[in-house]
């Protein structure tokens, strides 16, 4: 059973989501909160999330998938929102689905941006069991700078040339101008959110099991790698997986909404995470 | 007020979608805005949502829903190459799904004049509805495309794109860093040549067909067939006297094909001008992602939708 509903984050604001109930399950006992990437690349893997959702559902979890503020179906407009407003946005669609649910299994699933704010929000609930990261944002900054090259390819379409390099609009939203990427007015106060976000400085409970998952076409990414020997020098709990990049958050000229291999491989960890705990 | 609704298609699979209905009730006219395609009910950089809650400030009543397959809404579309998708709603995929929210919207708002609106996709799915279904009294159409996608011509470049390619191509000609990319075999030498092949073929045949007042085959656009399906729907919609406003990027590669084989062709006889207001905006790309773009189209679709209401 599908159920859409409003409800208000902690500034009052409303924010979107649905409910995704196991048939003949209202109360699941396992459940999972889904973070979605932000801006295009949200609307682009929409139906990734959507399909996970049912699929995790019909394992038996009862599924929440939300809008941030300024995102989707939710209140406000995008250059209202930054990496903070979408934190306590998740804390409260972690509160709401603790409140909605008797779970005794629960845990966060998030995809780019979406998986490093499912981190950084996981270090405020205290009754999480797992967090699973799909290729999140490591580095904020570098994650900016690739979104900036959007903004290059739209100058030289409309344009015909470049007229601001990177370095100028960064200079732009420093001094206090909305930049247009791919549609969206980006501010200062994200950029800033962004250049700060660096994953590997960010404390991880270690009572909790992490999941990294690096989906590439291509070979492990340094980065990767190197977030991961981090979490395990700080005693994480944490397992790595990487998964054949078989459908796309930067365009949609390939369609997969099925990814099933990701679907199958993250759900088998979380029963061995859940049957563990309680053999 | 935004109230999340689920319809029912006539393959029993539920539909979801957003009604924005006014505070101080509605003045009778309804708008439905249709999917572009794959992307849901907010669209391209949440466009849908700009329109939709700028005009229900404005008194209408709106409907965002996402047709079979897209966004929340049940169904899937088998996973490919986009273009396979588009070929089919191109074809009318959504017409059913469309038929059936206008009928349930009517009944829920009570609207007395029903729009449709829609960009790409949603705009074909627009005209090719309309054109046999009374109850819908004027399109706002953007960037709509006339040609039909074909999978064998995915790759094959818009006469736009391998221009600006073309030319960022020759202006690296005379870059060293770019040079020592070309002769280490870091090029992509396939699509160099293929593009700088295109541009000057295309250079050619564009400048004997000026010097011969030539013109080509109305029914293929620079090897690309028109949609007839929809250049059928227009022709018998516009028939009927109902409005139509064409909303279309200046810098999208389509505009170039709906000018020089749909608008030249199509849209010259004093009766559909009549019917027809055709808007270029501005700095616009496809999915009107720049500001500017933003603020012309949501201007140009609040004053059109002034002049209907005001036919009430």
């Amino acid at each position: 059973m599908e159920k859409s509903i409003y409800f208000a984050n902690s500034s009052g604001e409303r924010i979107y989501g649905t409910f995704f109930s196991p048939t003949g399950m209202e109360k699941a006992k396992k459940g999972v909160l889904l973070c979605q990437p932000i801006a295009e690349e949200k609307i682009r893997v929409k139906r990734v999330f959507i399909n996970f959702a049912r699929f995790l559902c019909k394992k038996g979890y009862g599924v929440f998938l939300f809008d941030y503020f300024g995102e989707g179906e939710s209140a406000g407009n995008f250059e209202d929102a930054s990496l903070d407003t979408r934190t306590l946005d998740t804390v409260c669609a972690l509160n709401y689905c603790y409140g909605y649910g008797q779970f005794n299994f629960f845990g966060i699933v998030g995809l780019r941006l979406g998986g490093s704010i499912a981190l950084i929000a996981s270090e405020e609930a205290k009754s999480l069991d797992f967090v699973v990261l799909w290729q999140p944002v490591i580095n904020g900054y570098e994650y900016f700078q690739e979104w900036l090259k959007t903004s290059l390819a739209a100058q030289l379409v409309v344009y015909k040339e470049i007229k601001f390099n990177r370095k100028q609009l960064e200079e732009q939203l420093q001094c206090g101008n909305v930049i247009e990427l791919e549609g969206y007015s980006i501010t200062d106060l994200l950029f800033q959110n962004l250049r700060k976000l660096n994953l590997i400085e960010h404390k991880v409970c270690k009572s909790r099991k992490y999941l990294l998952v690096e989906l590439t076409s291509q070979g492990s990414d340094l980065l990767y790698i190197k977030y991961l020997e981090a979490l395990k020098s700080n005693n994480c709990l944490i397992d790595y997986l990487k998964e054949k990049k078989t459908f796309d958050w930067n365009n949609m000229r390939f369609y997969q909404p099925l990814p099933d291999s990701l679907f199958n491989s993250t759900f088998t960890w979380l029963e061995s995470i859940y049957n563990g705990r309680n053999s | 007020m935004e109230e999340i609704v689920r319809i029912l298609n006539s393959g029993g699979q539920s539909l979801t979608g957003v009604l924005h209905l006014p505070d101080g009730g509605s003045n009778g006219v309804g708008i439905i805005i249709l999917s572009p395609g794959l992307k849901d009910r907010s669209g391209p950089h949440r466009l849908y949502i700009k329109i939709a809650r700028k005009i229900c400030l404005e008194g209408y009543s709106v409907l965002r829903f996402d047709p079979h397959g897209v966004g929340d809404s049940d169904g899937e579309f088998q996973k490919g190459l986009s273009v396979y998708s588009f070929v089919k709603i191109e074809k009318g995929e959504f017409v059913d799904d469309t038929n059936v929210v206008t009928e349930w919207f009517q009944k829920r708002t009570l609207a007395k004049k029903i729009i449709l609106a829609g960009l790409c996709g949603g705009a074909i799915t627009a005209m090719l509805v309309a054109c046999n279904n009374t109850k819908i009294h004027g399109i706002i159409s953007m960037d709509t495309t006339v040609i039909l996608d074909a999978v064998d011509q995915v790759e094959s470049a818009n006469p736009l794109e391998t221009a600006i390619l073309a030319r960022s191509y020759l202006k690296k000609a005379i870059n060293i860093k770019k040079l020592a990319r070309f002769v280490s075999f870091k090029t992509n030498y396939i699509e160099l040549f293929a593009t700088l092949f295109n541009y000057f073929k295309r250079s050619v045949v564009s400048a004997f067909f000026r010097t011969n007042n030539n013109v080509k085959s109305k029914h293929v656009a620079d090897g690309r067939p028109l949609n007839m399906l929809y250049v059928n729907s227009f022709l018998s919609y516009v028939d009927s006297g109902r409005k139509v406003l064409f909303l279309v990027s200046d810098h999208d590669k389509s505009a170039w094909e709906f000018k020089h084989k749909f608008q030249d062709v199509y849209c010259q006889s004093q009766n559909v001008k009549g019917c027809c207001t055709i808007l270029t905006v501005d700095t616009a790309n496809h999915e009107f992602a720049s500001l500017k773009a933003q603020g012309i189209l949501l201007d140009a679709i609040s004053s059109w939708l002034t002049k209907q209401s005001q036919d009430l």
